[in-house]
């Protein structure tokens, strides 16, 4: 059955999911930035006064996450859409090959255009801005997540 | 630093394919492990789709052929590790192997004046593929990230260019890889103007590059 409460804990346990080496930078803005989603901003952005020599164009962010929590918000709780990609995440975590942020990263990453270890910290973020909504079940604190 | 015979195998440039046949290059990688490259997260983006390294190896000692247009392969790249703030990312090549990476170290024990090396793709960008070699000093140690958590850097004394992105820079006195290239300086006013494809503001010889000791635990 889904219910995404069941992987939705504690922030100490969504942050303990994701490698060491992100979760270490991640904790840090999450205690320094003004937000979840400030602090999701400052991870994804390397700032620092440098024009890069090459790569890719960077993106919007607001625009970004306007689609993340949409896509978040359909994957958790539309009964309509993306039923595969439930399925998926039921049997990767069920067979223990996932952790829950990272088996939902890895469905929405073709539909956000983000490879899957780039949107697992900020799918993670995302969930703990669900926590701290404070609301009875994880489709309310998206529903008031979203109209913010 | 020592003997850099088979530099050319161990650094590459990286592209993505566009369409059937095209393959854009973005920057510069190189072997960090048995079957695992290091570059900029910015040369990759948020999405690693298409992503390959082609494997147009020619000797830094020969006369490099600056425009290859066809007779080389290129393998698929995907990434495993991303760390935006530091902007450093991880790409895994399952079908080749390096039989021999450089040690990895980070640039606390830079000092300025230090004599270091970087390789890269400069102007790769615009589909030059010359292996060059810039022997440069370090000029200054900076935090490269404004507000916690930082990202430690090293200012080199040279003008770096596009395609540069994501070169190694080797200590001069040994060969472990101290720092990866980020980017020239640029104040709020990059990216305003550009002139014949150059943006003005970054014509200076304040190249930064970040600490190459945020990819060991990357690896």
């Amino acid at each position: 059955m889904w219910t995404p409460e069941q992987w939705i804990h504690s922030e100490s346990d969504l942050l303990a999911a994701i490698p060491n080496y992100q979760r270490k930078r991640i904790e840090v803005l999450l205690k320094s930035e003004e937000s979840p989603k400030a602090a999701a901003r400052a991870w994804i952005t390397f700032d620092g006064h440098i024009a890069p020599f090459g790569g890719s164009q960077p993106g919007n962010f607001e625009k970004f996450w306007v689609n993340l929590l949409s896509e978040l918000r359909g994957l958790l709780c539309d009964e309509n859409k993306y039923q595969a990609e439930r399925n998926e995440i039921l049997s990767k975590v069920g067979a223990g090959n996932a952790t829950f942020s990272g088996a939902v990263a890895y469905v929405l990453a073709p539909h956000l255009s983000m490879a899957a270890v780039v949107l697992t910290p900020l799918v993670t973020i995302v969930l703990i801005l669900v926590i701290r909504a404070g609301k009875k079940t994880v489709c309310e604190a998206l529903a008031s997540i979203t109209s913010d | 630093m020592g003997d850099i015979l088979g530099i050319e195998h161990k650094i590459l440039p990286l592209g993505r394919r566009v369409g059937d046949r095209e393959l854009r290059l973005l920057g510069t990688c190189f072997a960090v492990a048995r079957q695992k490259v290091a570059t900029c997260f910015h040369v990759c983006g948020n999405d690693d789709s298409e992503l390959y390294v082609p494997l147009r190896v020619q000797s830094i000692d020969g006369y490099q052929d600056p425009f290859p247009s066809e007779g080389y392969s290129a393998v698929k790249a995907r990434m495993v590790a991303a760390e935006p703030s530091v902007d450093i990312a991880i790409l895994q090549l399952d079908e080749l192997e390096f039989t021999y990476t450089d040690d990895i170290g980070g640039t606390d024990d830079l000092k300025v004046g230090n004599p270091v090396i970087m390789f890269g793709f400069p102007h790769s960008t615009e589909g030059r593929m010359v292996l060059t070699r810039h022997d440069v000093q370090v000029g200054a140690k900076t935090w490269l990230r404004q507000r916690d958590p930082r990202a430690k850097g090293v200012v080199l004394n040279m003008l770096a260019r596009p395609g540069q992105s994501g070169s190694p820079i080797y200590d001069g006195r040994s060969s472990s890889i101290k720092g990866v290239v980020v980017g020239a300086y640029a104040n709020a006013g990059a990216g305003l103007m550009t002139v014949a494809g150059v943006d003005p503001v970054t014509l200076h010889q304040t190249t930064n590059a970040v600490s190459a000791e945020y990819i060991k635990d990357m690896i």
